[in-house]
């Protein structure tokens, strides 16, 4: 039953700020849905006590949905999915309080809370989901819902090709991760994930050799590899990272929302969820895709102008360390990251909207500069979330990649890969850090900026603290995250990496203390900043490739629907033309006809 | 008087009338002429009458003479107003329905 409360309650707040949000101030909506969230988080409280008790799984039967074997609304709460469950539900919460002032003039505000409210639901959905369709159900549902928040803006038309965009990469994922659940429906005619887990390494069924002739020891290859296509796409990893950058054109709170709680950590969700089904060199190909992510998006987040744009790479980035713990096999170090990562990114984010919100919506970072003065609690509460992205002791984020690497010791490709984002880690929150706060003010609207109301300051410090404290009460074993941690990271891993982030972070401050410089050619720095020209790149093959079809077959019905029209027409008037010469209009011609007309008919009647 | 006769005179007189129905210009010669190719028809009637000796024929005739005179009523008001629209009675001078 709470576990029902967990996930219904912001299903709840959805439908009734939809439905009667009209009625209601704007405020009054937020209330709304904060509370909706919050009441949410305390069913997670509840869970996570019965857990601690002793519990190891909970299940929820809400009733039968289709007549597929295991495809009922049943609802399975395990220690693995407990902390992201609570980590989902209290972070929107927070993000949702802070929105209530971030919206407080916002014609379109009941339209955002009950869109915020339905994600959070689909984002539980996906953790909780037992089996496959309805995990997929949450899965579509979450690509709705950052369809429409991204383009809560929907006048500005940027926002709404954003909008567009995210909905159109997520579709490439949608269609393989279908795909996938039908195979492994095929292969095990079931859908429920413990039925299939509990019989991969059984016998093997005989459907499979109709989706496989890989032999029976590797019937899920095709089937992962498409989970992870979806997994990929839902989660911004290359290829199909395109989307998230551009995402920024929603409202602030969305991004924090999108890149904390709801939406890119799908993909790791899945991942984690789906581990004892999954191929193992489909996992491996994760870890590999998330290493490379993550060197990619460092260095294009490095080149970033825009203050939240350097977030959003730094969320690829993240996100693609994710994905080497989950590959690794180390669930614990992948979830560890995963909530370390939620909370010092939406105390980014939430510091990045109070930034905007105080200089009228400047997002270039060069001419921001010296709001340590003017934000000091801003400040104080970005410098613990950039502490937590640039990993640096003792902030979560040293702890979790700590974990991550440590689950990597023995592949010497992925430790490098994640040892070497670490630096470029740190030097980019740096160059942000001092390029927004330290360095001399740039603009009119940086020297007159103003504090955040309380309502927004809040949720800003609680994620703050967050962002400071939770690795230690991880690392130190206060709070248990369900599943069972790694080998202890060595020391020498543990001082090299803090050795590396801390001299990045120094770097960065110092270089950029006192205001922004180019450091390297501008066509390269230029170069990285587009994300490597994978969007033109994109929008010249793919893109391209679809709209001359598009065209083709528009043109191509054109002529065949208006041809076919036109010859109707020509025939009518062109019959029309000859029939009409017999119309002379002289009545003694009409005249002579009936007369004709009448012999031959007498004749025919007389002669037959 | 054989029957023959007076068909013979019915089928000459309503070939007579169709000519001049097809030939005639003159609005009023062509109401002359369908008058004709009517009264042709009647004498056919009446001679069926009398070879049969039944009413039905002449009460046949009696219709027809009645539907005549509504019928030149008509045509004549038609004429009086196509003379009225193009100061003439010849019937090639209302073609405008043309195709």
């Amino acid at each position: 039953m709470t576990l029902v409360l967990l996930v219904g309650l912001p299903l709840a707040g959805a439908v009734v700020v939809a439905l009667f949000g009209g009625l209601l101030s704007r405020r009054a909506n937020g209330a709304i849905a904060t509370a909706a969230l919050a009441l949410s988080f305390g069913a997670g409280i509840a869970l996570a006590r019965a857990f601690a008790a002793g519990k190891t799984s909970l299940v929820a039967e809400v009733g039968p949905w289709l007549p597929i074997r295991g495809a009922d609304l049943t609802l399975r709460i395990d220690p693995l999915t407990m902390p992201l469950a609570l980590m989902v539900a209290g972070v929107s919460a927070l993000i949702c309080l802070y929105s209530v002032g971030y919206l407080a003039h916002d014609a379109g505000a009941q339209r955002y809370f009950a869109a915020l409210d339905l994600f959070v639901f689909a984002m539980l959905l996906i953790v909780v989901a037992s089996n496959l369709l309805l995990l997929f159900a949450g899965w579509e549902l979450v690509g709705l819902c950052s369809y429409l928040l991204i383009a809560h803006w929907r006048e500005r038309p940027a926002a709404a090709a954003a909008g567009v965009k995210a909905f159109v990469v997520n579709r490439v994922g949608d269609a393989a991760f279908l795909v996938g659940i039908f195979a492994i429906f095929v292969a095990f005619q079931t859908v429920d994930i413990g039925e299939v887990a509990g019989r991969v390494h059984a016998i093997v069924p005989a459907g499979v050799r109709r989706i496989s002739t890989l032999g029976p020891d590797r019937y899920l290859l095709v089937p992962s590899a498409l989970l992870l296509v979806g997994a990929l796409a839902k989660s911004a990893q290359l290829p199909l990272h395109v989307w998230l950058p551009d995402a920024m054109e929603g409202p602030t709170p969305v991004s924090a929302l999108i890149h904390a709680a709801t939406m890119v950590t799908a993909g790791v969700v899945l991942l984690l969820r789906l581990a004892p089904i999954l191929d193992p060199s489909v996992l491996l190909a994760a870890a590999i895709v998330g290493a490379a992510t993550a060197l990619f998006a460092a260095v294009v987040a490095l080149a970033q102008t825009d203050h939240k744009r350097v977030l959003a790479w730094s969320t690829i980035s993240q996100v693609g360390l994710m994905f080497v713990g989950a590959g690794a096999g180390a669930a614990f170090a992948a979830a560890f990251h995963l909530v370390a990562h939620a909370l010092f990114k939406a105390a980014l984010f939430l510091g990045s909207g109070s930034v905007m919100h105080a200089t009228d919506d400047e997002l270039d970072v060069r001419r921001l500069g010296g709001l340590a003065k003017r934000l000091p609690l801003t400040t104080i509460a970005f410098a613990c979330g950039a502490l937590g992205l640039a990993a640096i002791p003792p902030a979560a984020g040293f702890f979790s990649k700590e974990a991550i690497a440590a689950a990597v010791l023995d592949r010497p490709i992925l430790l490098v890969a994640v040892i070497a984002t670490s630096p470029l880690t740190a030097l980019y929150v740096a160059r942000l850090f001092a390029l927004v706060f330290v360095a001399p003010a740039a603009s009119e609207e940086a020297r007159h900026a103003h504090e955040s109301p309380a309502l927004m300051l809040v949720p800003l410090l609680v994620f703050a603290a967050g962002a400071l404290a939770f690795g230690i009460l991880v690392a130190s074993g206060a709070l248990s995250l369900g599943s069972e941690p790694g080998a202890e990271p060595p020391l020498a891993l543990s001082l090299v990496s803090a050795s590396l982030a801390v001299a990045g972070a120094a770097a960065g401050v110092a270089v950029y203390a006192r205001g922004p410089r180019a450091l390297v050619p501008v066509r390269a720095a230029d170069l990285a900043r587009s994300g490597f020209a994978m969007d033109a790149l994109y929008a010249r093959s793919i893109v391209a490739a679809f709209r001359g079809l598009a065209l083709a077959l528009e043109t191509g019905s054109e002529r065949v629907v208006q041809g076919s029209a036109d010859l109707v027409g020509r025939a009518v008037s062109g019959g029309g033309a000859v029939v009409r010469r017999a119309q002379g209009g002289y009545v003694r011609v009409y005249e002579a006809m009936l007369l004709a007309a009448a012999v031959v008919l007498l004749a025919y009647w007389s002669l037959r | 008087m054989p029957t023959e006769a007076y068909l013979l005179l019915g089928g000459l007189l309503f070939a007579l009338g169709a000519a001049g129905v097809v030939t005639r210009t003159n609005a009023l010669s062509v109401l002359v002429a369908v008058e004709l190719m009517l009264n042709a028809v009647n004498l056919t009637f009446v001679a069926a009458a009398r070879r049969y000796a039944q009413l039905d024929g002449g009460v046949v005739a009696f219709f027809v003479i009645t539907v005549a005179a509504a019928e030149v009523a008509v045509g004549l008001g038609i004429v009086i107003d196509v003379a009225r629209r193009t100061a003439s009675v010849d019937v090639d001078e209302a073609s405008e329905l043309r195709g």
